[in-house]
């Protein structure tokens, strides 16, 4: 039983005070174009979509297609890498995806995972002043959480944007 | 100066947390790579969803035919096996069925299961063969992701990494000279974060059904079915369990769910260290074998 002996329970600490927000930065742009093309050049090829390609993108997914920007780049080695966010109940998530010259998806990595509860998430306006924010978030997020134990909601809604994105593929991209 | 890696990526149907540190970059970057192969690879293995895993495969043809895994799903399904027996069926990775009927599986083709199948109907054969003696479904949805987490530390550690984390939505593990801080989720207000813990060499899984709870023909329903009554739990609390592996861990919080307290003595016996985090009121209570 070493191994639980090892364990640092804090009983006390059980009581302290709630923390409502969470937010973790995994990569910059930069890091996760080298990390899912080691290597290669980016070309911007930042893509808006007319009306008649969202609704065909939405057709074919049964997605919502909420921003009509889309950051993509080209990739000198082929395939396009694209930063996307999805946007749930509690959650945000920056995340780039990587598809290879065929379409297909070559990696997916997550950049930015932020958490938050309370009547504010609701609101579009606060919403999109979370978006891409980098400094004098309008919440306190709590630095010293490191790890949560608990479930993590689930990657549903990266799922979803993900088939969102390869529909751009095919109907902006290709 | 050591270096530290963190990356996530969207895996096992959750979002899937690599910290590794180490003194070389190149070296880290290498390891923290094959710690999300390794996860990739348990996913693709043992994922209900996809047809041609190992699991879709035995779901659709061991109880026709003995239906060869690979190594990581045979011992995945050795270690289920093995919990069964020690829990007298409580723990059971059959209840594959129950979870299609409650809605957390997609059903496959209409097939006419065995509704008094049960894990001794899991037969484990030489040669890393599987055969069921009825027709059932197996999910290894309560001890895959346990069973990822240990492969992608055994991969960090490999790759040189001195310390690290890896965290497959509130399964964990952690190795090396680092007290690992962990919050949890408050049981009923899964919003708020909990200190509790300090891993320094272990792992330590919480499995709670604050955001897994539905409502099906008016009855709140779970993904935690007991395999004896081929009932979900209906547990409010959230229940942790610290072992040297995070497979036995993921699986044994499934115990505490379905038993409660009275899971202590069984998880200790096991291995492992229950914790039952729980509120009275506004009270939070935290119960622990001592």
């Amino acid at each position: 039983m070493d191994v639980v002996n090892k364990w640092l329970l804090m009983p006390a600490a059980v009581v302290a005070a709630p923390v409502c927000a969470y937010a973790t930065q995994y990569l910059t742009i930069e890091q996760a174009q080298q990390a899912i093309f080691p290597g290669a050049g980016f070309i911007p090829a930042f893509v808006t979509i007319n009306d008649a390609q969202r609704k065909e993108i939405e057709r074919r997914t049964g997605v919502n297609v909420r921003a009509r920007d889309q950051r993509v780049w080209r990739v000198s080695t082929g395939g396009f890498f694209i930063v996307d966010e999805v946007v749930g109940k509690h959650e945000l998530i920056t995340y780039a995806t990587g598809l290879n010259a065929d379409g297909s998806v070559r990696q997916i990595e997550i950049m930015d995972y932020r958490e938050s509860y309370g009547y504010e998430i609701r609101n579009e306006a606060w919403r999109r002043q979370f978006v891409g924010r980098r400094d004098g978030d309008p919440l306190k997020l709590d630095a010293d959480i490191q790890n949560i134990g608990g479930a993590t909601l689930s990657c549903r809604h990266i799922a979803d944007g993900v088939k969102r994105l390869l529909a751009l593929y095919d109907v902006a991209l290709k | 100066m050591p270096i530290e890696l963190r990356r996530a990526r969207p895996l096992l149907g959750t979002l899937v947390e690599v910290t590794a540190r180490g003194n070389c970059e190149i070296e880290l970057t290498s390891a923290v790579r094959g710690a999300f192969a390794a996860v990739a690879r348990v996913h693709r293995l043992m994922s209900f969803h996809e047809s041609r895993s190992d699991v879709g495969r035995v779901n659709r043809m061991a109880h026709r035919i003995a239906v060869r895994v690979h190594p990581w799903t045979w011992t995945v399904l050795q270690t289920a096996q093995r919990l069964s027996r020690s829990t007298a069926g409580a723990f059971d990775i059959t209840v594959g069925s129950e979870l299609v009927r409650l809605g957390y599986l997609p059903s496959c083709a209409r097939v006419a299961l065995d509704r008094n199948a049960c894990w001794r109907d899991v037969h484990l054969l030489p040669g890393r063969r599987v055969r069921f003696a009825r027709r059932l479904l197996i999910d290894l949805g309560g001890i895959a992701k346990g069973f990822a987490v240990d492969r992608a530390v055994d991969c960090l550690r490999a790759g040189g990494a001195r310390a690290g984390l890896v965290n497959a939505g509130g399964d964990l593990r952690g190795f090396g000279p680092v007290a690992w801080r962990v919050h949890v989720r408050h049981p009923a207000e899964p919003g708020r974060l909990i200190p509790f813990a300090e891993v320094v060499s272990g792992a330590l899984a919480t499995s709670a059904s604050y955001f897994a709870k539905r409502v099906q023909r008016g009855k709140a329903v779970t993904p935690v079915v007991d395999g004896l009554r081929r009932t979900p739990t209906n547990a409010t609390f959230s229940a942790s369990v610290a072992a040297s592996s995070c497979t036995l861990a993921d699986a044994l919080t499934k115990l505490v769910l379905l038993r409660g307290p009275r899971a202590h003595g069984l998880v200790r016996r096991l291995g492992g260290r229950a914790f039952i985090l729980s509120t009275s009121g506004p009270r939070l209570e935290l119960r622990c074998a001592d």
